[in-house]
This record gives structure tokens, sequence and C-alpha cells, in this order.
């Protein structure tokens, strides 16, 4: 719990009077990633970067919560590729709806698939905020270019 | 009533629960002393809810004019579970922490001789045991006012009063907290999720919740797709050929972009309480910002004048990127991924 969110960054906030740095990360990622990829012209892999980009500012932006999300999320984008999952060993039982359902949201939010349903719940409203706030942070930034 | 203590990272959690309203059937207390459960006990059979020692005398009138009454209700409702004794009481209610588990016993011997005492004897003990009543209501005033001084310090109990019926071994009774916790999230999720108000069902809302996180991850995603294609116009606008200073004409743009984050970081603190409507409120805003440089310091306060003389858009890049260079690294993991092991 009280682990360092980010052990290459010693410092996460260095401006503690912004209480949401990750979007201005996001920021300026955007403009490394066009600066970088730019000149080759390949949208799907600017896309991916720019997700990637947008993905970690989130986790950024939370880190000083200390949510699980935002850990898992970060842990997640430093592998370099897709890590075997882990196999859990599965009770052949028909599961209800609802524990269907849980499932489903577990697979949704970054971490929760080792979370009791409790704070599945409390990382969920969590995670929620930020992707709207990432959202409409994007789809500003993507307004006021196409003007 | 029953005392247990659950995981103790969730001592905040706690606290809320107890800030729940009256007709949840939890709160918050230091772990007992045994007169203080006892009291508790007292106190609660008169009403789950108010903590009235009011509440006693109209309660116990009754039993002057019924006369011997073998088992009073209010024992019945509280006392200690399968006295046998006390064969016609109603077994409850109350379970005590494992930690207090002697202090239980103790009380519970001490308990079942009260109850021997008052099936044997007869209407003549009423009298007795009404007095008794009054000094503990007096007592009891004295311990809510105790319990309301007390009430700051987070401790790892809750609390549980299970009602008639309700079973009362301690899984049970974590289970209905944790159910309690779940359907207090709910809430708060619902209140969070648009357009999910009137959804009834944990079913259905868990069906809401899931498609709005979905639909917020495929707006990432198609948002980037669309960022990756837009990008080259910015790139054009905004930047030069080595990409770190901005063109002077660029600046209405930047600080339109900063005037934005600060907006933003102004008002992220209440999506706290708002919810997504924030998102649709600033994206309104948006149309409307006006473009003006004085804006431009706003990440610059703590630095002092840039010795540069490119424009305000220009110092403001290179500052940041002096300083945030590992921050750069950090949120773009693409370009320097060695970082990372």
């Amino acid at each position: 719990m009280h682990r360092e969110i980010s052990p290459g960054n010693p410092n996460p906030n260095p401006n503690p009077n912004s209480p949401m740095p990750g979007f201005c990360y996001f920021l300026h990622a955007l403009a490394r990633i066009q600066q970088d990829v730019a000149p080759q012209r390949s949208p799907g892999k600017k896309g991916r970067r720019i997700r990637r980009a947008a993905y970690a500012s989130m986790a950024v932006a939370a880190a000083p919560r200390r949510m699980a999300w935002s850990r898992a999320l970060l842990r997640r984008l430093r592998r370099r590729s897709a890590s075997p999952r882990r196999k859990t060993i599965t009770v052949t039982r028909k599961k209800t709806r609802t524990e269907r359902q849980e499932d489903e949201l577990r697979r949704l939010v970054p971490g929760g698939r080792r979370m009791d349903l409790c704070s599945l719940l409390e990382e969920t409203g969590d995670y929620l905020q930020c992707l709207a706030a990432q959202v409409s942070l994007m789809q500003w930034v993507a307004r006021s270019i196409s003007e | 009533m029953a005392a247990f203590s659950y995981h103790p990272h969730h001592d905040p959690f706690a606290l809320d629960v107890a800030d729940f309203p009256s007709d949840s059937h939890f709160h918050l207390l230091f772990p007992p002393t045994q007169q203080q459960q006892h009291q508790q006990r007292r106190q609660q059979a008169g009403d789950p809810v108010v903590s009235s020692s009011a509440f006693f005398p109209r309660f116990y009138c009754p039993f002057d004019s019924l006369g011997a009454v073998p088992v009073e209700m209010s024992t019945a409702n509280t006392s200690t579970a399968a006295t046998p004794a006390s064969s016609s009481s109603l077994e409850s209610a109350r379970v005590s922490s494992r930690s207090s588990s002697a202090q239980r016993s103790e009380s519970q011997r001490e308990k079942k001789r009260k109850d021997d005492q008052k099936c044997n004897s007869s209407s003549s003990q009423l009298k007795k045991r009404k007095n008794t009543k009054q000094k503990k209501c007096s007592r009891d005033a004295e311990s809510t006012n105790e319990k309301r001084a007390l009430k700051e310090p987070p401790t790892g109990y809750i609390h549980v009063r299970a009602r008639r019926g309700q079973a009362t071994d301690s899984h049970s009774l974590a289970e209905r907290v944790r159910r309690e916790k779940i359907r207090e999230r709910m809430k708060m999720l619902q209140g969070l999720v648009p357009g999910c108000d009137k959804v009834i069902g944990k079913a259905l809302l868990l069906d809401e919740i899931i498609n709005y996180v979905q639909s917020l991850q495929n707006q990432v995603e198609f948002l980037s797709m669309k960022l990756a294609s837009l990008n080259p116009v910015l790139y054009e606008l905004g930047l030069d050929s080595d990409g770190y200073m901005l063109s002077p004409e660029s600046d209405g743009l930047m600080a339109l972009i900063l005037q934005k984050l600060e907006e933003m970081s102004l008002g992220l603190p209440n999506i706290q309480q708002t919810g997504p409507h924030q998102a649709t409120a600033f994206a309104d805003t948006a149309d409307s910002c006006p473009v003006q440089d004085s804006s431009v310091p706003f990440l610059l306060h703590e630095e002092g004048p840039a010795p540069f003389h490119q424009g305000n858009g220009g110092n403001f890049v290179v500052q940041l990127d002096h300083n945030r260079e590992s921050l750069f690294n950090q949120v773009d993991f693409n370009s320097v991924p060695s970082s990372y092991h």
C-alpha cells in the first residue's frame, strides 16, 4: 500500500499546487509523440502510443490517491508485451448473472482481478471519474486542433 | 448487539458507516467495557433507532398493569443467546467481539443469574427492576454523552445489531456488514454513472456501470486514433523543426491549452462530487474560452522570469521540458522503454 508509485521517478508531483499533474503530462507526451512519429506518418502506431500516454497520464494523475487501479495500469503499461495471463483454477459451476457481471467489471477495471467486490466497486468509481476527465480532455484537444 | 472486528485497513470506511443515516443498524464504538455493553444492551432494548432514555418509562408501563409477566419483552429482545433458564425468552442478537470473549462469557453468566431470578420471582420484583431500570436510564444518558464525546478516534470495531430472527454468528454478521458496504458503494456508483438514477436492482446497475466503463474506454481509443490523425496539423501549427520551440503564432493555442488545464485543475476536485457531468460542463466552456497570454504563467509561477526571448509559449515549453524530463519518460513509454526495468 505504501509503495512508491513510480520507482523510476523520485518526485511524481513536482508542483503540489496543481492537483492533476497527469493531464499536463498528457499534453507533453502528445507533443513528444508527434515530434517523434510525425515523419513516419503511421497513424496506427501513433494512435496506440497516444492511447498509452492517455492511460499513463491518467494513472499518474491518480497516483497521489494511491488507488490500486493506477498502480495496476502503470504496471501493465510498463510491461513491453502482453504477459501471459495468470491462469485461475476454475471450478465448474454455473455462475449467476451477477457473478458474470462482476467478472466483466473485473476485466474492465485495471487490477480488478484480485480484488474483493467492495474494493472493486470503490476502484471502479475512482477509475470512472478519471476516465471521464481524460475523455473530456482528449475531446477538447481534438476539437481545438481540428478547428 | 454484536461487536466484531473486521479488516483493520478499512478503518476510514468504518467511519463512513458510522455516519450512515439512522435507518442502518450500525454504529461505531470503542471496544466496550463490560459495563458499557450491559448498558447498551439495555438501551437498545428500548428503541433501535432513537437512543432515548425517555423511552423506557413508557415502555415498561404495561407491565405494572399486567402484573406478573414471566419474561419481560426487553430482555426477550436482547438477552444472551439460549439461556436455558429463561426458556421463553427469544434468543437473539448479541454476539460480542472475539477479542473480548472472556468478558462476554462473564457477562453471560451474570445475565443468566439475573434471568434465573427473574423467572423465579413474581411481580414484586418488577418494582425493584423498574428502579434499577431508572438507574440504568440515567446511566444511559451518561454513556450516550460519553459516546458523543469520544466518537472521533477510529477503531477496528463495528457494532452490528441483529434484528429478531436474524442469525447472530459472526460469519452472518460479517456478511451483513459486507452487504451493507456493497450497497453503499453501489449507491455511490449510481451517482457517478449518468442516466442511472432510475435503475433499480443490482444486476441492471452493474450492467449500466459496465457499459459506461466500456464506452469510456472505447472513447479513449477512438480519440487517440483521432488525435493521431490530427496531430500533423498541430505539428505544422505549433512546433518548429526541433520540436521544442513554438512559433509565435501558436501562442494562442498554447495559451488556450494552458487555460484549459488551469480550469481543469481547479475544476477537477469538483468531479469528486458532481461526477462526469463535469465533463460536459467543461466541454461546453471550451468554445467560449478566451485567448489570453496572462494564463501562460500558470505552470511557471515558481520559476521566476524566463531567460529566453522567444515569446511566452516558447519559454514555457523549454522550461517545462527541463523541469519534467523524467515525467516525459514516465508518460511516453515507447520512446524510452529501458528506464522501466
